[in-house]
């Protein structure tokens, strides 16, 4: 006998499964309305998630194209046109994006020469100092000593420790203001606060809509529970079937609705700030990791919205249960 | 969760040794509140049930019958007075106890089936089975031995919505037998089934009695099934009236003509 007891605990849910499944092919219309309600909630989540995502590459592309743009131009203007320009090109380490860009800027304009490695500064014009490391005085000194200007322009702070003994040194690396951080943050904030207002409406309306529709459901299923009570369901039996079925509307929909909100938004962008730039800019693990939340967060609010029926449905006393047909 | 050593001291043979009632209700009254008005559906039953018999109820609509077979067979609470099944007082058990009695003590045949539309008469038959943690396979098995017994072994995978309503009060009967139960409470088990089939049920619950030892109770009207049983309880009101075995009741009386 203990041993029937043990598994009597055990065995239900998958039974619970059974029932919920079944229950999903009975009353296919109204679940497939209560998955859409979900979809459309978690779409709306999905949308704004991989609006900022796009919203945050494309400007991060734009600044990375000014940068490299400023850079190149304050580069001519302190040397002088490519024409007569013989540039060394010293390689510390590895290039950032912005490094790379403006050597492959420099290389299309055509400087007369560009030279690299140990000898880089022989007869240069200017030297320009790239990647990330740090020149020291002598090794600075080795290659400015055969230039025929003893110019160098250096892309980061801290590739240089000291200027060279003769000479000039000028940094092309613009930091920012503190004012215009600031501004950056307080701009930032502003959008995701009321970002963060509307998901949360979108999110509750759809928790209210599982709740009303699970309520619908239990009420529909006055008699088929009270039966299985009668038949010996724990109340924990028909619990788990109402959480489950819960979790299961609320995961299929929020995966229907993560694609479908990552499609639109895309979508929109794409038409906004133009195809290429978007795909150029596509931040693919962030999506990934929006899309990952959105479905976490569905299944979630959909078992939280699955918490109130489920109770109610299961304290329903077997005997009333029955007679809500008579 | 499920305390099984209470379950075990609960559900032990020996004390039923001692009292040869499996079933005891000891003055139940149950009301009814709806709104304003008190309907008093029990005034004070109290009935003994014997360990393998099988007792016959009877009375006019509205006289309680069903009120008194939900009251002891644990599906509600009655207002006032005690149950007891096997010496146990249902009042006192928990929530899981309820569920385990329900499950494997008790087969209950209802006056309006209730089987589940939406499964097939094999899964009807085998739900409780799965609550009492039977394996699948067995309880596939088992479940179409217990339709074929009640001569449904045709339609073990149609719905009850496909099924004639004497149909459905067969599968009602199959899945109250479907663990075994030490007790069977039949509300109008043969109400809708033509007299052939009637006094084939009425047989096999019979044959139950005899065989397994199995308590039945049944409500019905049927003479049959009154002539078939080994006590008569005549309910009025809410309240038992008589209780006799059949050949001391005259059912040529007025009481029986209007039924
Ligand atoms: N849930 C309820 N709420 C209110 N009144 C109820 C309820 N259940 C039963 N009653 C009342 O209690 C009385 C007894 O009902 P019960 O169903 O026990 O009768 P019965 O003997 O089974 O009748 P029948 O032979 O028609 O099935 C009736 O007057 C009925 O109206
Ligand atoms: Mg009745």
């Amino acid at each position: 006998m203990a041993a029937s007891i043990q598994t009597q605990i055990r065995l239900p849910l998958a039974v619970a499964f059974k029932v919920v499944l079944q229950g999903f092919r009975v009353r296919f219309g109204r679940s497939i309305v209560t998955v859409l309600g979900v979809a459309l909630g978690i779409a709306f989540l999905m949308s704004i998630l991989t609006g900022q995502v796009i919203k945050e590459g494309v400007a991060g592309e734009q600044a990375q194209r000014n940068e490299t743009t400023r850079m190149f131009n304050f580069l001519i203007a302190e040397a002088g046109l490519p024409r007569g320009i013989v540039l060394g090109i010293a390689e510390l380490g590895p290039l950032s994006i912005v490094e790379q860009r403006l050597l492959d800027m420099i290389a299309a304009a055509q400087f007369q020469q560009m030279q690299r490695g140990g000898a880089a500064g022989a007869g240069a014009t200017a030297l320009l100092v790239i990647g990330d490391g740090t020149l020291t005085r002598t090794r600075m000194d080795v290659l400015v000593q055969d230039a025929r200007h003893r110019l160098v322009f250096t892309t980061r702070t801290g590739q240089a420790s000291v200027a060279p003994s003769e000479g000039k040194l000028v940094l092309l690396a613009r930091a920012l203001r503190a004012d215009e951080v600031e501004k950056a943050a307080i701009e930032q904030r502003k959008t995701s606060f009321r970002n963060a207002w509307i998901v949360a409406i979108a999110l509750f309306v759809t928790v209210i809509g599982i709740t009303n529709s699970l309520l619908m459901s239990v009420t529909e299923r006055f008699r088929e529970i009270g039966t299985m009570k009668c038949l010996g369901a724990l109340s924990r039996f028909v619990r788990q079937m109402f959480l489950i079925e819960s979790a299961l509307v609320g995961f299929v929909g929020a995966l229907g609705g993560a694609v479908l909100g990552a499609l639109f938004a895309t979508a929109a962008y794409a038409v906004t700030y133009g195809g290429g730039l978007v795909r150029q800019s596509l931040d693919v693990p962030q999506l990934l990791l929006a899309f990952g939340l959105c479905v976490v967060v569905g299944t979630g609010l959909a078992i939280v919205a699955a918490l109130y029926p489920a109770r109610f449905a299961s304290r329903m006393l077997p005997a009333h249960a029955l007679r809500s047909d008579i | 969760m499920i305390d099984k050593a209470r379950l075990a001291a609960l559900f032990r043979a020996p004390a039923a040794d001692s009292c040869p009632c499996v079933i005891r209700a000891v003055d139940v009254k149950k009301v009814y509140r709806m709104g304003g008005t008190e309907t008093h559906a029990l005034r004070g039953a109290s009935l003994d049930v014997h360990r393998g018999e099988y007792l016959s109820l009877m009375g006019p609509s509205g006289s309680g019958k069903t009120t008194l077979f939900n009251a002891i067979g644990g599906l509600s609470k009655p207002t006032s007075g005690k149950v007891y099944i096997d010496q146990v007082d249902v009042a006192q058990l928990d929530q899981v106890e309820l569920a385990w009695l329900r499950c494997r003590k008790i087969g209950y045949i209802f006056q309006s089936y209730h089987l589940i539309r939406v499964m097939t008469c094999l899964e009807n038959v085998t739900l409780s089975m799965s609550f009492a943690g039977m394996e699948s396979d067995e309880a596939r098995e088992k479940g179409i031995f217990l339709l074929k017994l009640v001569g449904l072994g045709e339609r073990v995978l149609h719905k009850p919505g496909e099924l004639s309503g004497g149909q459905q009060q067969r599968v009602a009967i199959a899945r109250a037998l479907a663990n075994s139960p030490d007790i069977v409470l039949a509300d109008e088990p043969t109400a809708n089934l033509d007299s052939v089939t009637g006094a084939e049920i009425i047989e096999l619950l019979a044959r139950l009695r005899d065989e397994l030892g199995v308590t039945i109770i049944t409500a019905t009207h049927d003479l049959k099934m009154l002539k078939r049983s080994d006590r008569v309880c005549w309910m009025d009101d809410g309240r038992i009236e008589k209780i006799a075995p059949p050949s001391e009741i005259n059912f040529q009386t007025d009481e029986f003509d209007e039924h």
